[in-house]
């Protein structure tokens, strides 16, 4: 294990949001800290569709699974192995952080001439940058074509109509993650991407003719085991104490085995607890929950608000305990059935006072809803995400869970 | 179509939100293009329920919803509102002036949720690139009796 354990940067990894003096995009006179930590040693060989994913080795990273990926400049010979890219079951593509040199090197779009560049809505506040093209492989197969990668830029003063309405800034990746691998469906970022071009940022509007420079899910452009991805092989970390790391396996195309299928909404329906591509939950004596199964959250976010919750840095998470937590979990229309899931809360404090960085039981306070983020992932099954048919209704898609 | 309610397409009415009495609250959903679909009376308060389609941009495109749920005290007085969907709405008009509280830079690395809270606004918000659940209220205008537990799209 190559990262640096959490103490003391667990503190900013875990105060939601503080204040800043600094207006979103703006520079900072002081470094950017970056993240220093390397692939570890000892995962398993990548092959021809898998690649190992593991703790992140970035300091204060707690419950994030990350893949190291190789990034090569389009018909070039110039590529960086780049470590500590956040597998996301909840965003759809590639991103970068500006501080890595590749990210220098990469081409960036062009329309009519003028460099292309996004503003990525994350639920946390956007991300602004410019749009490039990077060679990259998954798993030992190459991509047969260049991907679409935004550059995540917090340096750029982003324009208005990316910042107005009460937006905040997501923080910048660094030094949490150098990236971010987006592998959720649809194939293209259009639900929570706008795009600009030239320095002065006006306004693009993606058509079918321009579709394919938007940002998108790079499993989609597998020539084969593109029906969606799996998340195996992760333990199922002690509940009282979790874990100093963990290492599992991604698998590109979903392999022959029995799963839970959930489909995800697809319709125009706004009177019942779905979203276009989410679940429903009933947790707690509540129905009606919109949820998901999420890597790229840290905790179970979930609507109990009886739990008794942290204050100060924490502030956001449980700091009470509840063992045998239950929720049913059910899919739309097709191929769905239901799914319980059992699992516990531990007080973030004491979790964070074992020096861990993987834990199962972590989670916090979220009305309406249960994410079911990365801590699921601890509970000993595969879950995967599948996109082919019969789970693509209207572009969405279903997740599934293992034995 | 109403773009107005995609943060960062049109510029917001920054007086609008929490706080606002009831013919308020009816004008600016009216101005947004939500459709009132449901009214549901509760002890302590009423609950205004809004909702918004639009249709996909491209063929094949799903259509991008939101659903606003707006919470009023025995006053009329709007206190809390959830909302949940595709379309990411325009903090600065479902809060109002409580949008000032939020600081501009979010420093929490957790990319799928959005939480603060101060001595008056609380909001949280979770959800993916597809779709988004959230709840704000003003901590100082919680009716007594009512549980922020009620704050939430499902019924």
């Amino acid at each position: 294990m190559t990262g640096t354990r959490i103490g003391g940067m667990a503190l900013l990894f875990f105060s939601l949001i503080s204040l800043s003096g600094c207006g979103g995009g703006s520079s900072s006179s002081s470094p950017t800290p970056v993240c220093t930590g390397t692939t570890p040693p000892g995962l398993s060989p990548l092959t021809a569709n898998t690649m190992p994913v593991y703790q992140s080795t970035c300091a204060g990273a707690v419950n994030s699974p990350s893949v190291t990926l190789t990034i090569c400049v389009p018909s070039s010979s110039t590529c960086e192995d780049v470590p500590n890219i956040l597998l996301d079951y909840g965003s759809t593509g590639l991103r970068l952080s500006h501080t890595l040199s590749i990210s220098g090197e990469l081409p960036q779009e062009q329309v009519s001439g003028q460099g292309l560049f996004e503003c990525y809505q994350f639920v946390s506040g956007y991300n602004f940058g410019p749009v490039v093209t990077a060679q990259i492989s998954l798993g030992t197969t190459q991509l047969s074509q260049p991907v679409p990668v935004q550059i995540s830029n917090s340096s750029l003063q982003a324009p208005s109509s990316c910042t107005q309405g009460g937006t905040v800034s997501s923080a910048p990746f660094q030094p949490y993650y150098n990236g971010i691998l987006g592998v959720l469906f649809p194939r293209y970022d259009y639900l929570s991407g706008i795009y600009y071009e030239g320095n002065g940022y006006s306004p693009v509007n993606m058509t079918s003719s321009n579709e394919y420079l938007e940002v998108q899910n790079p499993v989609y452009l597998l020539a084969s085991n593109n029906n969606g991805v799996l998340l195996s092989g992760l333990p199922a970390v002690s509940t009282s104490d979790g874990a100093f790391t963990v290492t599992g396996t991604l698998t590109f195309g979903i392999p022959s085995g029995n799963y839970t299928t959930l489909e995800t909404n697809s319709s125009t329906t706004t009177n019942t607890c779905e979203s276009y591509g989410s679940l429903c939950a009933t947790y707690n004596n509540t129905s009606g929950l919109t949820a998901l199964f999420d890597t790229g959250s840290n905790g179970f976010f979930i609507d109990n608000s009886s739990l008794p919750q942290c204050t100060g840095n924490l502030s956001g998470f449980f700091c009470g305990n509840a063992s045998n937590q239950s929720a049913t979990l059910t899919g739309a229309t097709g191929p769905s059935g239901s799914y319980t899931l059992n699992f516990s809360i531990v007080s973030a404090q004491t979790l964070l006072a074992t020096g861990n960085n993987d834990f199962s039981t972590l989670g916090g306070n979220a009305p309406g809803a249960f994410d079911a983020g990365f801590p699921a992932f601890l509970l000993g099954y595969p879950i995967g995400i599948r996109w082919d048919a019969p789970c693509n209704t209207n572009g969405a898609g279903c997740f599934l869970i293992g034995q | 179509m109403n773009l107005a309610l995609v943060t960062g397409v049109h510029p917001a009415t920054a007086e609008a939100g929490l706080g606002d009495l009831r013919p308020e609250v009816m004008a600016k959903a009216q101005s947004l293009g939500l459709s009132l679909v449901r009214t549901d009376q509760r002890e302590g308060y009423t609950a205004l329920t809004f909702t918004h389609s639009e249709t996909g941009t491209l063929p094949g495109r799903p259509p991008r919803t939101l659903i606003v749920r707006e919470f009023l005290d025995s006053g009329g007085r709007s206190f809390a509102v959830a909302w949940r969907g595709s379309l990411h709405p325009d903090l600065s008009l479902l809060l109002g002036e409580l949008s000032g509280h939020l600081p501009p830079v979010n420093r929490s690395p957790t990319r799928h949720r959005l939480f603060f809270q101060d001595g008056r606004l609380v909001i949280s918000v979770v959800g993916t690139s597809l779709f988004q659940s959230g709840a704000a209220w003003d901590k100082t205008r919680l009716p007594q009796g009512v549980s922020p537990a009620r704050i939430r799209i499902a019924p």
